[in-house]
């Protein structure tokens, strides 16, 4: 019978193999986490009977070595075995990442808009003589500080994760709406500069606009390209790993 | 048998993990930590397997046909149920013995060599 105290340090130790076998691909993880950990029980309890807690310590500066090691050969070859079902399907992959990217850029209109909404009472008019700046979104997209961009970064990422998420969930006719939405609103600023052809300075402020709204479409849509690649890899993270949600691979 | 050897010397050589996961296998049927400790006790303590090092060779060792799960537990009433036993199979055999005899024939150009003494081989 182990001590208590021995117990504990076994039983946490066995806890903290659990949890790193979650650097493992899902696949190998379910048909073979459990063998790991009773394989790792059976060699920490013959570890401790030998040399207590210093072979307790050796056994694990062992099982850090082969825990990196032989995840990267297990992630390998299913990174293998997943190229050998995705090169069936290249045409199907080319599409699915084509269409991801197309939404990512329409879905940034919105907050291009509202980009352009917020400066088109604010930004002076482009006068060379003045100093004002001809292509005040060329300044505006290298201004991350100013609080729109903030703000509708924010409001992309949340978007991207939703996106995301309503993606990975097949939610596809949520996505298509969504995709619809945004390119309505995409028509938005053509629409508005025909409003615009009866102003005065319509040459000058169509164009400053125009830039305003084009910087934004790129700040925005590399900002969401960013947070859309960050969310999903959460995603996939999530799904390749749903056990991390409290689920035991024993 | 000659449509088995070029599939023999396709798995040759084999890894260390592999050779002796397979020589653990040869006399008898074992789970994983039972070939843990048999690769241990057969090379003194110089093969020490982790089991993610054990249980990544037996996946692909089963992909490639060379052992099998094993239905049989040696003994049910003290033994765990939930433990999976291997075997080899016949083609798992044939290459462990290739592969024997392919070490051996090194170990016999070693000493024609002088560089180990007959009687340090066992």
């Amino acid at each position: 019978m182990l001590h208590v105290p021995s117990a504990a340090v076994l039983s946490a130790s066995e806890r903290l193999y659990r949890l790193l076998l979650f650097i493992y691909p899902r696949a190998y993880r379910r048909e073979y986490g459990p063998l790991m950990i009773q394989a790792y029980r059976d060699l920490c309890r013959h570890s401790y009977r030998q040399k207590g807690m210093v072979g307790i310590a050796s056994l694990w500066s062992r099982l850090l070595a082969d825990l990196v090691t032989s995840s990267i050969e297990q992630h390998l070859d299913a990174l293998r075995e997943g190229d050998r079902i995705m090169m069936k399907k290249e045409h199907t992959r080319v599409i699915k990442y084509a269409r991801l990217l197309c939404t990512v850029l329409i879905a940034s209109t919105p907050f291009a808009l509202s980009g352009v909404f917020v400066l088109r009472n604010g930004f002076p008019d482009p006068d060379p003589f003045l100093n004002t700046p001809l292509h005040p979104g060329r300044e505006l997209f290298l201004d991350s500080s100013f609080p729109p961009a903030i703000f509708s970064l924010a409001i992309s990422l949340l978007l991207q994760v939703a996106l995301g998420y309503a993606l990975q969930a097949h939610w596809s006719s949520f996505s298509k709406s969504l995709v619809r939405i945004s390119t309505g609103l995409a028509l938005i600023p053509v629409l508005w500069a025909v409003v615009f052809v009866t102003e005065f300075n319509l040459r000058v402020r169509f164009f400053a606009l125009w830039d305003v709204y084009v910087s934004d479409i790129l700040r925005v849509s590399t900002s969401s390209i960013v947070f859309g690649a960050c969310a999903t890899l959460l995603v996939l993270f999530i799904t390749l790993y749903p056990d991390i949600k409290g689920h035991s691979t024993a | 048998m000659t449509n088995s050897a070029p599939k023999i010397d396709e798995h040759l050589p084999l890894t260390s993990a592999v050779f002796h996961i397979l020589l653990s296998l040869a006399d008898q049927e074992r789970h994983g930590y039972g070939i843990m400790q048999e690769a241990e006790a057969m090379t003194r303590g110089q093969i020490r397997m982790g089991p993610g090092t054990l249980y990544g060779s037996i996946k692909r060792m089963i992909s490639a046909d060379l052992i099998e799960e094993s239905d049989e537990r040696p003994d049910p009433k003290h033994d765990d149920e939930r433990r999976r036993y291997y075997r080899l199979t016949d083609l798992g055999r044939r290459i462990l013995g290739a592969e024997a005899q392919r070490l051996s024939d090194l170990v016999n150009v070693a000493q024609s060599k002088g560089i180990v003494g007959s009687e340090e081989v066992v």
